[in-house]
């Protein structure tokens, strides 16, 4: 006799695709919007969307840019296109300096590297978010250019030029940027 | 002297100190200083920190999607099937609810345990005269019954390999309220053709019961 197999449910089927990931999306969510509990605010309100579409996750190829990709249209729809709008008060996120800061309690070295970092994040959300979005994803988390081009709906050329000046500009800012290194370093 | 491919390469090696050579280079290599500097911005921006999640994260955003919406149904919908004549289908579909009481007898009520007090597991045998690839399978449940992770989901479909002979399939049923007494509807289609059974459940006292076809055919 066969036994035939029941389904699996969809709650659990859902589950097992996206756990995975979720730690990725936890980061690329803070990345974007430089706050923790809106991170998972965001992934939150992106899995619930997803839930209902359990059939079309299963034939995703990569699941994880794909996953990336969508968190990424929803974090520009919730911040972005209502930040031009008189009455609604979203607005691109500030860098977090609170993250850095909290950290430096180590070595000399270590604390040189964080204040650089400090520098490059505040440079990062004062540039074009156009140019943010490549570096966050290139630089950063370490997407190839193909893959960062269709995350971000983008052709490669386009994701190369912005690469290109924002990493200009990026090298400005730690140049004129204010790094004081405590004097017992 | 050392050249800019050497420079470069060495800049890429991250030692802890740079060679003198490297470094007289530098002093007059305006490129191989900018490409030392884009280095060492990629290296920054690539150990960016980010905080991790607080605890439990994973289970609370999962729990709280899952929460907030349920898909309507399991497959598709049933409208647009074809009414086939069922030549190529030799099925046959028998139902057990095993006996709360006394113990269950016969091979069916022992594979039907009981798991949980409140879920029944139902089993369906489906006899089938050769192998069907990829046949659609659809349970529609009667009001007093659903079947556990798909509560509220009366219509389920999906589709599945039968094989040449007896196929078993379990459901955890559990109990609704709602009037009791009533069928389970399965219709199994392959390649165009369908079939159709209508499998009465008694109130929950165990009995065996057979389907019949949805022309009140004993299959069975």
């Amino acid at each position: 006799m066969t036994l035939l197999r029941w389904p699996k449910r969809p709650e659990d089927r859902f589950t097992a695709l996206v756990r995975p990931h979720l730690r990725l999306l936890h980061r690329m969510a803070y990345r974007w919007t430089q706050h923790g509990d809106e991170a998972e605010d965001l992934v939150q309100d992106v899995l619930t969307r997803l839930f209902p579409r359990v059939a079309e996750l299963e034939k995703v190829d990569k699941l994880g840019p794909w996953l990336v990709r969508v968190l990424y249209r929803r974090f520009v729809d919730l911040y972005r296109r209502n930040a031009n709008s008189p009455i609604d008060d979203n607005a691109e996120p500030s860098a977090d300096d609170a993250l850095f800061d909290q950290r430096m309690t180590g070595e000399c070295e270590q604390l040189e590297k964080l204040i650089l970092q400090r520098e490059l994040n505040r440079a990062l959300f004062s540039i074009d978010s156009g140019w943010r979005d490549v570096v966050l994803l290139h630089d950063v988390e370490g997407y190839a250019v193909l893959e960062v081009a269709e995350i971000l709906d983008l052709n490669v050329g386009t994701v190369k030029s912005r690469l290109h000046r924002a990493r200009k500009k990026l090298r400005l800012a730690l140049e004129a940027g204010t790094k004081t290194v405590p004097e017992t370093c | 002297m050392m050249d800019c491919r050497l420079a470069q390469q060495q800049l890429e090696q991250l030692k802890p100190e740079n060679e003198p050579g490297l470094l007289l280079h530098l002093r007059r290599c305006g490129d191989c200083r900018e490409y030392a500097e884009d280095l060492r911005i990629a290296r920054l921006l690539r150990s960016m920190p980010a905080p991790e999640p607080t605890a439990g994260f994973e289970s609370r955003v999962l729990d709280g999607a899952i929460r907030q919406s349920r898909p309507a149904r399991l497959v598709g919908n049933a409208t647009g099937w074809k009414l086939a004549t069922a030549a190529s289908l030799l099925l046959a579909v028998f139902l057990a609810l095993p006996r709360q009481s006394p113990a269950p007898a016969g091979p069916v009520g022992q594979l039907a345990e009981t798991a949980r007090p409140d879920v029944v597991p139902v089993t369906l045998a489906l006899n089938s005269g050769r192998a069907l690839a990829g046949a659609k399978i659809r349970v529609v449940m009667p009001e007093h019954l659903e079947v556990r992770g798909f509560e509220n989901q009366r219509d389920l479909q999906w589709r599945t390999d039968l094989k040449a002979g007896a196929n078993r399939l379990t459901l955890p049923v559990q109990q609704r309220t709602g009037r009791v007494n009533d069928v389970i509807l399965i219709e199994i289609e392959h390649d165009g053709a369908r079939r159709e059974f209508r499998v009465p459940v008694p109130d929950g006292n165990g009995a065996e019961v057979r389907g019949q076809d949805a022309q009140g055919m004993q299959t069975i």
